[in-house]
């Protein structure tokens, strides 16, 4: 009951007209950030950061959050209606979302995409507000072993199922780690790798490393290839047929299960949810053949499972202060940036703001059903822009993002050699997504590492003596076992498709 | 580019990489009397990634390293190379400039000379967007957001 006060106190500040007028911007931002190509969340949530700087925490917040879900949804247009992912997540709609649009039936492909994202994202809502408060008092009584031991359970998650190859994904999250050696160490305070320049010792800026990565690396992908202006099919009626409700139904339930619950794994990422839904709705269908051709359950489920994790991915953000995904880490920054700490004190130190947040996401989910799918044909105009007109505003973007954070023209020089950096990962079939969770991970991995060496005097059976650690590192190293075993790998041959 | 160039060539940098933060490592203090020091951490990370780079390495080595795996990136031809460079070379002259010359001109000459790279002469298309992403990214986001962007000779 005290999570439902809370919520209502939430909702009467999620409804001032500001902070509506906020989740507004955000959800249309976030779409339009979705459905151009070369933008992915990460990256646009990123640059609009200096957007959000001029606004009070509460609404910078629920903009950023809106631009964060709204980006999960338009990446699904593109998909559809031009077999592009307008970010990775959305891979898989392209299949029979595409297969749909190419049969006249964009309209009830995007429908089916709108109404389970909002279905996913308002259960994924309710979970959080279900959970945030016995999370929130449990994760209080964690010692530093507990916390290390969860932080390895997100980094054998992501080494897992992050690539083909866990070799690569783990060469990602150790680079990561490295590169957040850099600066004044967590401890003892000494400097490490900083080369004399000050500008270091506060350590690498995530929000630079994200641009440069995700923003200026997929620049870069993109003007080597030359990408040419996109065109779309016919969309075609919006409604859906008595038929595709009842295929939908059950896609869009087990959608919203999976999507739930692999959010609150931290480190997971985001593509796995819907390529795990898509191999579910397979295996179950009768006629699993059938499905490459148009079939909404490869739709419903895998957009469902996208707007669920979407939504979950912030409980442990809200409740730990882990992010699980890149998007979400970045969505951290912010939070610092407006001086606020995510993790269990957030609740007890900001209750109204963390509340006014949780409720603006019911909010923004409503608005986005509303307001995309009339909106489609505005969104199909875009698609149309010349790449290189794109590029420069995205550079645009990714300067003033990243100079605006420490007002600092190294930080634009640090977001060049990350764009390089994230261009050549592309080049070596390196994941990108771990190198950003381990760089923003490991500082509060090695304190919590090197805390609890503090408190057995340096014997590592400490975190095999505690219940809750020794069950954690034998749940990642289960992930690990699990990894190599087939049902993972039938997943990541369905991701190939 | 095979993949067995591909893994080469990565397994050789990550050994770079490892000695790198190895080597500084070893001159921060391993262990303390209260704990693990500075040097704790890093240490243990390089040796970590030494190890990826000789597995990346050795199955590089292996007679059928690469088979089965989807073909890698291509590296990019002449033409594709200097498109990603003049991009490079754009964001890199707005580091150098914006804090001499000002945000917005740095902006405008790295946005002309990106869209000429990329072969988009159309100036009917090129004028407006470029004055939009500097003159006018610094309009909404400096003058009326309070975002701190360096202003240069007109106050841009």
């Amino acid at each position: 009951m005290d999570s439902l006060w809370l919520l209502a106190g939430g909702f009467a500040t999620a409804l001032q007209p500001a902070n509506l007028a906020f989740a507004f911007a955000g959800c249309l931002m976030g779409t339009l950030i979705g459905v151009l190509p070369g933008i992915g969340p990460a990256a646009g949530t990123a640059m609009l950061i200096p957007l959000a700087g001029a606004l009070d925490p509460t609404g910078a917040i629920i903009m950023l959050a809106a631009i964060y879900y709204g980006a999960m949804y338009g990446g699904t247009i593109t998909s559809v209606l031009a077999n592009t992912p307008g970010e990775a997540a959305s891979a898989v709609t392209c299949i029979d979302g595409y297969a749909m649009a190419r049969t006249g039936r964009a309209g009830p492909a995007l429908a089916i995409a709108a109404i389970g994202s909002f279905v996913g994202g308002i259960v994924a809502t309710i979970g959080l507000v279900l959970v945030a408060l016995p999370l929130t008092r449990l994760a209080l009584g964690f010692g530093p072993p507990e916390v290390f031991a969860l932080l390895a359970v997100g980094l054998a998650m992501v080494t897992a199922l992050a690539s083909r190859s866990a070799i690569r994904a783990l060469v990602a999250a150790v680079l990561g780690m490295l590169v957040a050696q850099v600066g004044i160490d967590p401890v003892m305070g000494t400097a490490r790798f900083t080369f004399g320049r000050g500008e270091l010792y506060e350590g690498v800026s995530i929000i630079a490393v994200v641009m440069g990565l995700f923003g200026l690396g997929e620049v870069l992908s993109n003007v080597e290839r030359r990408a040419a202006p996109m065109s779309a099919p016919a969309i075609g009626s919006l409604w859906l047929t008595r038929r595709d409700a009842r295929d939908s139904a059950g896609a869009v339930a087990r959608g919203t299960f999976i999507g739930f619950f692999l959010g609150l794994v931290p480190g997971l990422g985001s593509m796995v949810p819907t390529f795990l839904s898509y191999a579910v709705e397979k295996r179950l269908s009768p006629t699993p053949e059938r499905f490459g051709t148009g079939m909404i359950q490869g739709v419903a489920g895998p957009e469902t499972a996208n707007n669920a994790y979407a939504n979950a991915a912030l409980i442990p953000l809200f409740t730990l202060g882990i992010p699980s995904s890149p998007t979400i880490a970045v969505l951290m920054g912010a939070f610092m940036v407006n001086g606020l700490v995510p993790g269990p004190t957030l609740f007890t130190e900001h209750a109204t703001f963390a509340w006014a947040v949780i409720a603006s996401l019911i909010v923004g989910n409503a608005m986005l059903l509303v307001l995309n799918l009339p909106l489609v044909p505005l969104w199909v105009s875009l698609l149309r822009i010349p790449y290189p007109v794109l590029a420069c505003v995205v550079v645009a973007f990714c300067v003033i993002g990243v100079y605006s954070v420490n007002n600092s023209a190294f930080d634009v020089w640090v977001m060049l050699l990350f764009g390089v950096v994230g261009y050549a990962f592309r080049k070596l079939d390196l994941p990108v997504a771990p190198m950003v969770l381990t760089l923003v991970l490991a500082p509060l991995m090695e304190r919590t590492l090197r805390q609890s060496l503090e408190m057995s005097g340096g014997d590592m059976s400490i975190f095999l003596e505690r219940p809750l650690s020794a069950s954690l590192l034998a749940a990642a190293i289960g992930v690990l076992v699990l990894s190599a075993l087939s049902f993972l790998r039938a997943v990541r041959a369905d991701s190939e498709v | 580019m095979t993949a067995r160039a591909r893994d080469l060539g990565l397994g050789a940098a990550l050994l770079a990489i490892a000695a790198f933060f190895g080597h500084g490592a070893l001159g921060m203090r391993y262990f303390t009397s209260i704990g693990p020091g500075p040097g704790f951490f890093p240490r243990w990370l390089a040796l970590l990634l030494a190890l990826l780079g000789a597995a990346t390495l050795l199955r590089a080595l292996l007679p059928r390293a690469g088979a089965g795996e989807p073909p890698p990136e291509e590296l990019p031809g002449a033409a594709g190379a200097l498109r990603v460079l003049a991009m490079l070379g754009a964001v890199a002259f707005v580091a150098l400039a914006m804090e001499r010359i000002g945000f917005a001109p740095a902006m405008l000459v790295a946005s002309l000379a990106t869209m000429a790279a990329l072969g988009l002469r159309d100036m009917r298309v090129v004028l407006p967007v470029s004055l939009a992403a500097s003159f006018g990214a610094h309009l909404v986001f400096a003058r009326w957001l309070g975002v701190p962007l360096p202003a240069g000779w007109l106050g841009y």
